[in-house]
């Protein structure tokens, strides 16, 4: 048993949840987006993800 | 659409504060996410607090599994610092349970943190290295330390690799 409730924070705006799945629902001031939205992570993460697919639909054409 | 992964961080005493998406791993003296290493430094001869980090994926996009999870570190420290975690490719401890983050020597984080990307997975997930997530979820806690000799020179500037594999 825990000996303090857990507390969830967002890393972008600092907003505290009191759960996960707050933290799912929020939409973060400084993204607009949810962090379940792929954009919330930001171009260097879209960028890689982007890459991510071509490489696997490269793969599979091979 | 490929699976949204973001690293999260846990800080102080059990449960502690779960800090989602952290925008750096700096270490030092404070255990926080995305300390100020100048106002939090490491003293020479002290360790870092540790850091607990998770890959913690947000939305599967799609995808049927994340697994393979691999953790290394490129760029040299600065002289007689060392870094260490309980990321390995054999001989794997399985899931630690989280405990306060110390800046005592680590018991946790006890081998020298790769610097190239390794063969195979070296963090679990359900304290596995062969294990998948296939919903949202996250891997085993890595732990990793900055460990410092009484002549350790002012820090780096480095850079951790967090990666995966996913099947669409």
């Amino acid at each position: 048993m825990p000996s303090h409730p857990e507390t969830h924070l967002c890393g972008r705006c600092r907003a505290e949840f009191q759960d996960e799945e707050e933290y799912f629902a929020h939409e973060c001031p400084k993204t607009g987006l949810s962090p379940t939205d792929p954009a919330h992570f930001g171009r260097r993460a879209r960028r890689a993800s982007q890459a991510a697919l071509e490489r696997g639909a490269a793969a599979q054409e091979n | 659409m490929a699976a949204s992964v973001e690293i999260d961080e846990r800080n102080g005493a059990p449960a502690g504060t779960l800090v989602h998406n952290i925008t750096n791993s700096n270490m030092g003296s404070v255990d926080d996410d995305s300390l100020d290493p100048l106002s939090f430094p490491i003293t020479p001869g002290d360790s870092s607090f540790e850091k607990w980090q998770q890959f913690h994926v947000t939305n599967m996009g799609g995808s049927s599994k994340v697994y393979n999870l691999k953790v290394w570190r490129t760029t040299a420290l600065g002289a007689n610092a060392s870094h260490v975690t309980n990321a390995r490719e054999t001989s794997y401890g399985g899931a630690p349970t989280y405990a306060t983050p110390t800046d005592s020597v680590s018991s946790v984080a006890t081998q020298a943190m790769p610097t190239t990307e390794p063969t195979g997975p070296n963090l679990g997930i359900g304290g596995s290295l062969s294990g998948e997530l296939t919903a949202t979820g996250s891997s085993d806690y890595l732990v990793h330390q900055i460990q410092t000799t009484g002549s350790a020179t002012a820090g780096a500037s480095c850079t951790m690799h967090y990666q995966y594999d996913e099947v669409a």
